[in-house]
């Protein structure tokens, strides 16, 4: 296994980062990316993983299946934790274990890094140590034969930062590839040194000159500037394949994980529901409490509830990840996104949208509606709410893109949603007869939910892709 | 024992455990009382036996108001001298508060369905009412969002004041609005216009209502106080002590 990387430059907001940079590294090596503050070492990383597409050059990864990517053979260990607060200590290891593919089991890889004694406890509870020491572990819990890491040993203490070097080594001997964004030394015997030198303040964009960062590569004595030639020191053993999890296995951990989280402190599952009953009160205050006017729109009064709170309700769905870094995790080494997606959609519409159709018959009494009104309006809902669901996706993939959350998500999406509201209040009102049979609008509502379920992953997934 | 000393909470603790069982034998003293004086009561000439259900649904409303002035109570205490068991005492509180409330809506909207020819009207009292409920469900909402419980203390301290505005609306809505829901019967100048056979028996329920919350507050407040014990030894677990 090779990994290396050719002229790569990178330009963010205009701005260069870094250019000219190359490395290449081998089964049993590790690549130390260092330089001050600012110099691309976090982007040098996230390009290797696949977060970030190089501006010019390319990066490969020799010996192995030529179809995998790099970023589904790598585990990238970025600044945030990718923990769960709501969740104990084993559950979010578990849960990575389960979603990315197995390694060491659980309970070695706590003990490993000395959190054994805590695995019953919340993530919310454990310091900024124990957290980093929390996600190490996740490195021995899910195999993946190159590390990606941003600062490691931030946080930790002497005896994390010994632990920490002994399971670098320990992969490395087995042959796996390290590359390390850091400060200080690590503790890596006979490990390469890229050095990221910086922009020089005040540069723009300009022709090839000494302006802008530029790689030097050095091994632990010698420094060489230039491309990296490393001479190969030691055999080395080439590692083992990714262990994958199956793709079922993955969906089913994280939307055993959503739902989990939802039903948690801080969850909110029963929020919308909530918000619910407080649009259906306040449309009597507005409109009078004539109880004929109220029986005639309560189907409408209830749609637009249920409307607005599914949508609500949506704004943290993958922002929450994004957040905590479990998203870079799920977009590069999952499962296909859209599947990924999708599955986050069934446990959130679990959560919100099953327990606001399941109260729209309460509603509906306070709103004076005939008992087969009620009946049809539930209906509707049950059919109708996974297409809001669906559709509010994409909006909660865009807030994640522009970095945006709030009043923005109903605003892109709520124009989205006009036809489900169209054919859900119009079945719910065929069922009490007319010139319109309930079976006519109530088939296309169907219809529009099979056809969100197509559109809403895909375009919500296309969007996450595209967040850098 | 001195009022100051049940602000430490092992004390109150250990009240509460020696308090409980005769507080629990009291309310099932007065259900007993109260439930035969029920069943004794004569049906009304015009609703027959549903006007029962104001038994249940009386001391509910009741109860519904009197919790809110307990929780704002508490939460001065909260606000203004960061009692320790302050904000345990709203936190417990509110759940309960909320049974009652939505006993009292139920038990209203049964006896309206045969009355009123229906479950539910939008009367301004009945309006307020839910509305009532509404904020005791958001204020359990708020202390559900938050993992911290003195964060979440503060913030919903402020929501308790608030909303303890909204009682004087509920109590004299139906003199300002005047509309299906029959006016105050109970507490008026002129003295009660309702007769004592049924007043007794429902004093009787106010009382034995009054009890259950007593003895429902004082024991929940107890497993809220275990409760952050219980997260304390965790937190100190986790770091390392």
């Amino acid at each position: 296994m090779k990994l290396s990387g050719t002229d790569l430059a990178c330009v963010r907001a205009g701005l260069p980062i870094f250019r000219d940079v190359s490395f290449a590294i081998e089964a049993g090596q590790a690549l130390l990316i260092t330089g001050p503050n600012g110099s691309g070492k976090t982007t040098l990383l996230r390009l290797i993983a696949g977060l970030i597409r190089p501006t010019q050059g390319h990066i490969m990864l020799g010996g192995v299946d030529p179809e995998a990517s790099i970023g589904e053979e790598a585990h990238y260990l970025a600044h945030q934790d990718a923990l769960k607060p709501s969740l104990t200590v084993a559950e979010n290891l578990g849960f990575w274990s389960r979603f990315l593919g197995p390694g060491a089991s659980p309970e070695a890889a706590l003990a490993a890094v000395g959190l054994d004694s805590l695995t019953g406890l919340p993530a919310a509870y454990l310091s900024a140590g124990q957290r980093r020491r929390l996600s190490l572990a996740r490195l021995l819990a899910v195999y993946r034969p190159i590390w990606l890491l941003d600062e490691p040993t931030a946080a930790l203490d002497a005896d994390g930062q010994a632990s920490l070097a002994k399971l670098m080594q320990d992969h490395l001997a087995s042959g796996g590839i390290i590359v390390a964004a850091t400060h200080g030394p690590l503790g890596i015997n006979g490990a390469s040194e890229l050095r990221l030198s910086g922009g020089e303040p005040g540069c723009g964009p300009g022709p090839a000159s000494p302006s802008g960062a530029r790689e030097e590569v050095r091994g632990n004595e010698a420094v060489s500037p230039g491309r990296s030639r490393l001479a190969v020191g030691r055999i080395t053993t080439q590692p083992q394949a990714a262990k994958r999890a199956t793709v079922r296995q993955s969906l089913g951990s994280i939307f055993i994980r959503d739902v989990t989280i939802a039903l948690r402190v801080g969850g909110g599952a029963l929020m919308g529901v909530l918000f619910f009953l407080a649009v259906v009160t306040l449309i009597p205050f507005a409109l009078g409490p004539d109880l004929a006017l109220l029986r005639r729109v309560g189907p409408a009064v209830l749609w637009l509830g249920a409307l607005l709170a599914s949508l609500l309700a949506l704004d943290r769905l993958f922002a929450a990840d994004q957040d905590d870094g479990s998203l870079d995790l799920i977009v590069t080494s999952g499962p296909p996104l859209e599947l990924t997606v999708g599955a986050k959609a069934a446990a959130h519409w679990l959560t919100t949208g099953l327990p606001l159709v399941v109260a729209s018959p309460l509603f509906g009494v306070l709103l004076n509606l005939e008992p087969g009104s009620i009946g049809a309006t539930a209906l509707t809902l049950l059919v109708g709410t996974p297409a809001l669901t669906l559709i509010g996706l994409i909006g909660a993939a865009l807030a994640v893109a522009l970095r945006r959350g709030g009043i923005l998500l109903p605003v892109l999406v709520l124009p989205l949603t006009i036809p489900v509201l169209i054919f859900g209040v119009a079945a719910a009102h065929a069922a009490l007869g007319g010139p319109v049979r309930f079976a006519t609008p109530f088939t296309i509502l169907c219809a529009l939910t099979l056809i969100s379920l197509v559109i809403g992953p895909f375009a919500a997934a296309a969007t996450l892709r595209h967040t850098e | 024992m001195a009022l100051i000393d049940l602000a430490n909470p092992s004390r109150f603790l250990a009240l509460v455990g020696r308090v409980l069982p005769w507080l629990a034998l009291a309310t099932a003293i007065a259900f007993a009382i109260g439930i035969v004086l029920v069943l004794m009561a004569p049906d009304d000439y015009q609703q027959g036996a549903t006007v029962k259900i104001m038994f249940v649904h009386v001391p509910a409303a009741w109860l519904a108001s009197l919790i809110w002035v307990v929780m704002s109570i508490a939460a001065l205490g909260t606000l203004a001298w960061r009692h320790p068991l302050a904000d345990v005492a709203a936190k417990s509180a509110a759940p309960i508060g909320a049974a009652f409330t939505f006993l009292c809506l139920f038990a209203g909207s049964m006896w309206g369905r045969p009355m009123w020819g229906t479950y539910w009207v939008w009367d301004a009292r009945l309006t307020s009412v839910l509305v009532m409920f509404l904020m005791y469900l958001g204020l359990i909402a708020l202390w559900h969002t938050v993992e911290d419980p003195t964060r979440a203390g503060r913030t919903a301290a402020i929501l308790i004041l608030v909303g303890a505005i909204n009682l004087p609306i509920i109590k004299f809505s139906v003199d300002w609005w005047n509309t299906l829901h029959q006016g105050t019967s109970v507490f008026r100048l002129e003295g009660p216009t309702i007769y004592p056979t049924i007043l007794a028996p429902l004093l009787v329920m106010a009382l034995a209502f009054t009890l259950l919350f007593v003895t429902l507050h004082l024991a929940a407040m107890r497993n809220e106080i275990l409760r952050r014990r219980v997260r304390t030894l965790r937190v100190l677990q986790a770091h390392g002590a």
